[in-house]
């Protein structure tokens, strides 16, 4: 059954992402008017040097790819998450992703004895299944994180290739979606 | 453009579907007009196929810390800071991106308290106007505006005096499957009207069939927002004015008169703008919240009551490629363009309005489709399992959707207030949401929603799901300003204007005291037509110094 509280867009293709209950606001690219959105220049740094390498390695897990599609490497949708991470019109989604991948290091330590991207393919798969449920172990949580990197994820995958990821519509391609940069 | 300095005949608060409209009226009719937007002026060229850009960011709504409503639903004390409802912020309004479904009202949604003699719950009313006071000027929009569309195709349309003037959309050959099944269940499917033309008039051209069309502005101008096809116009009357990024703060009114607006620029500087007429178009819900703050138009106590909506309902069918005909699974039209409304009325006992039923393919764009693939999961699918999803999606089926416009009866408990509490980043209050849908509208919706997927089972559907019902659709908003003929009950008389003030006026969904079962842009555009010849016919007079 729905539920009859929740809010419904006439528009549902329209949607802006959440963060801990305000909106993650990205202004876009210029072309056209002077009256289009503007993109801010970008902040450095975006990660630390491990959360990047867990970063790498969540996504691959997140987008694997197949015989046909493009992983999450091939399609660069880290530079994605990387570019929207440093973009200082999105405050508090570096810190919430950055806190993330530390926590999920930690959690493979904890099983694993080993940094998360070291960790096998299965265990991988486990450990973010359990921080898709929400992980008991951790205050952090876990299942939001695991929302919204999924949520950045499928943007840096599927989206226009002007933001960073999908380059030359590898993947609208590979989809014969019709899509085209 | 033209520019005008001191006072006009003429301000619009909002460039919608009613603020448009009614710019477009009484320029044309000889008065100044300044309209002053909120948002910024996109052209055709801003107008980019980019999701992240235009779908999920603040192309078209505000960033929800800066200017956040506060919307309360049943049960749940705590509010939540959301910008769904804000629809478009921009030149145009929500007409800028819409889809464009453009269907008329029913001649029974005019009386409904009195067909139903009340309803326990609802503070259902009466419009103080009928069918047959609008539909001229719903002929003139559908001609001036441009609709597309096929008259005459089906025994539950409203009257109207001759065809569309311009011919339907092509439709996906898809839409032969809703043809023959709802025809086998003794049903009626129709060509959805459109707010899209299929022949180029002036610096509009045709539709271009492009896959995506609502949520995106429409770069050839064949869709009908205001922005495309009413300011225009008025633009070239060199009468109106329209100032982007000016945000109406107030309305002043002194001794029964509206006297002037505030509203602050791009750059953070007040200004005051006088006129002999005052139009608020902000929408029911920025409306509400302006007059409020503004301490006018509320001497019933009634401003910001009656809150109602569109009832959303939905639901989905997939149709396996060894069952459809290569055409279907090859075909880049974009549009079903099927809708029914033999359940316009439900037949069942008791409260029985239903709505219509609008077939339509899912929406394209590629990073929704596959969240809407990965939430098929408990838990969402992701990694491989996803990745398979959307190859299937894409390669072996195709799918259609049904969506509900249903009644939404008016509740006590569904209503616009001002924040104690929040603010905007100009430190202003912001409205307060709350929302107490009736159990019989929801009801109603589920049973309309079922009887819509009734047909896609009649074609043939693989995976027929029921996906949402008794929701409520934001951007259809309405009532918090109810017209009507007792100052006592309503806040405007039946031309709009407030009642206790000689010449301030409503003309966006505020109006509305009920919704029908269709989306209201062309009825809020018929009835901005209807108040601009009402104002029209004031000046001629000299009524209005």
């Amino acid at each position: 059954m729905s539920d009859p509280n929740a809010p419904v867009s006439a528009l549902p293709s329209r949607r802006q992402v959440m963060l801990a209950g305000g909106a993650v606001v990205i202004c876009g690219c210029t072309w056209g008017s002077s009256d289009a959105p503007t993109e801010p220049k970008p902040t450095e740094p975006s990660l630390l040097p491990a959360q990047e390498v867990a970063l790498r390695a969540a996504l691959l897990r997140l987008l694997p790819g197949s015989e046909k599609l493009p992983d999450a490497e091939e399609a660069k949708v880290a530079a994605y998450v990387l570019k929207a991470l440093a973009n200082p019109a999105l405050p508090g989604l570096k810190d919430t992703i950055a806190e993330g991948l530390d926590e999920l290091d930690k959690a493979a330590q904890r099983d694993g004895q080993a940094p998360f991207a070291k960790l096998t393919i299965e265990a991988q798969e486990t450990l973010l299944t359990l921080f898709q449920t929400g992980d008991p172990a951790t205050r952090f949580r876990t299942a939001m994180w695991f929302e919204l990197l999924l949520t950045l994820a499928l943007e840096g995958y599927l989206g226009h290739p002007r933001h960073g990821g999908n380059p030359g519509g590898m993947v609208w391609k590979a989809l014969g979606n019709g899509w085209a940069p | 453009m033209k520019k005008f300095e001191g006072e006009v005949d003429v301000c619009v608060v909002g460039s919608g579907a009613g603020g448009g409209a009614i710019a477009y009226a009484l320029s044309r009719a000889g008065a100044s007009v300044v309209v002053l937007e909120k948002g910024p002026w996109y052209t055709r060229d801003d107008y980019v196929r980019d999701e992240i850009l235009t779908c999920r960011r603040t192309f078209w709504q505000p960033n929800v810390t800066d200017e956040p409503r506060v919307h309360f639903y049943t049960g749940r004390p705590d509010g939540v800071k959301q910008v769904d409802s804000w629809g478009a912020c921009c030149v145009g309004g929500g007409t800028a991106h819409m889809s464009g479904f453009v269907y008329r009202l029913d001649p029974a949604d005019f009386n409904l308290a009195t067909r139903y003699g009340g309803i326990d719950g609802s503070t259902l009313a009466d419009w103080p106007i009928t069918y047959e006071d609008l539909a001229p000027y719903y002929d003139r929009v559908e001609a001036e505006v441009g609709v597309s569309g096929k008259a005459g195709a089906h025994p539950f349309e409203p009257p109207r005096t001759g065809p569309y003037p311009f011919e339907p959309l092509h439709a996906h050959p898809l839409s032969a499957l809703i043809d023959k099944a709802g025809a086998e269940l003794g049903l009626h499917p129709f060509e959805t009207p459109r707010m899209i033309l299929t022949k180029g008039v002036g610096d509009r051209m045709a539709c271009h069939y492009h896959r995506t069309c609502g949520s995106y502005g429409c770069e050839t101008g064949a869709r009908g927002s205001s922005a495309a096809a009413l300011l225009p116009p008025a633009i070239r009357t060199n009468r109106c004015e329209v100032r982007p990024h000016c945000m109406v703060y107030q309305v002043i009114a002194k001794d029964g008169r509206a006297t002037a607006v505030r509203y602050v620029d791009a750059a953070g500087k007040n200004h005051e703008q006088k006129a002999r007429v005052i139009v608020v178009s902000a929408t029911a819900i920025e409306s509400a919240r302006l007059l409020l703050s503004s301490e006018l138009a509320n001497e019933s106590g009634q401003l910001g009551n009656n809150l109602n909506f569109s009832t959303f309902a939905k639901g989905s069918a997939s149709f396996a490629s060894s069952k459809l005909p290569p055409e279907a699974m090859s075909s880049t039209v974009p549009f079903l363009q099927r809708s029914i409304r033999d359940h316009y009325f439900l037949g069942t006992d008791g409260y029985d309005k239903g709505g219509t039923l609008n077939y339509i393919l899912p929406h394209a764009n590629p990073i929704f489709t596959a969240e809407r693939l990965s939430r098929r999961g408990r838990p969402r699918l992701w990694g491989s399992a996803l990745l398979e999803s959307l190859e299937h999606h894409y390669r072996d089926v195709r799918e259609i959707e049904v969506e509900v416009f249903a009644e939404f009866l008016p509740t006590p408990g569904t209503k616009v207030q001002l924040s104690k509490s929040v603010q905007d980043k100009w430190g202003r209050a912001v409205a307060e949401v709350h929302l107490d849908a009736h159990p019989a509208a929801r009801e109603n919706s589920k049973t309309l929603v079922n009887r819509g997927l009734a047909v896609l089972e009649a074609a043939g559907g693989d995976r027929v799901v029921r996906e949402a019902w008794g929701q409520t659709t934001w951007v259809l908003q309405h009532g918090t300003c109810r017209f009507g003929t007792d100052p006592a009950t309503s806040v405007l008389d039946p031309n709009c204007k407030v009642h206790e003030l000689d010449n301030l006026y409503v003309v966006d969904g505020s109006f509305l005291p009920t919704s029908g079962g269709v989306p209201t842009t062309l009825t809020i555009m018929a009835n901005a037509l209807r108040v601009g010849d009402h104002l029209a016919e004031r000046f001629v007079k000299r009524e209005l110094k």
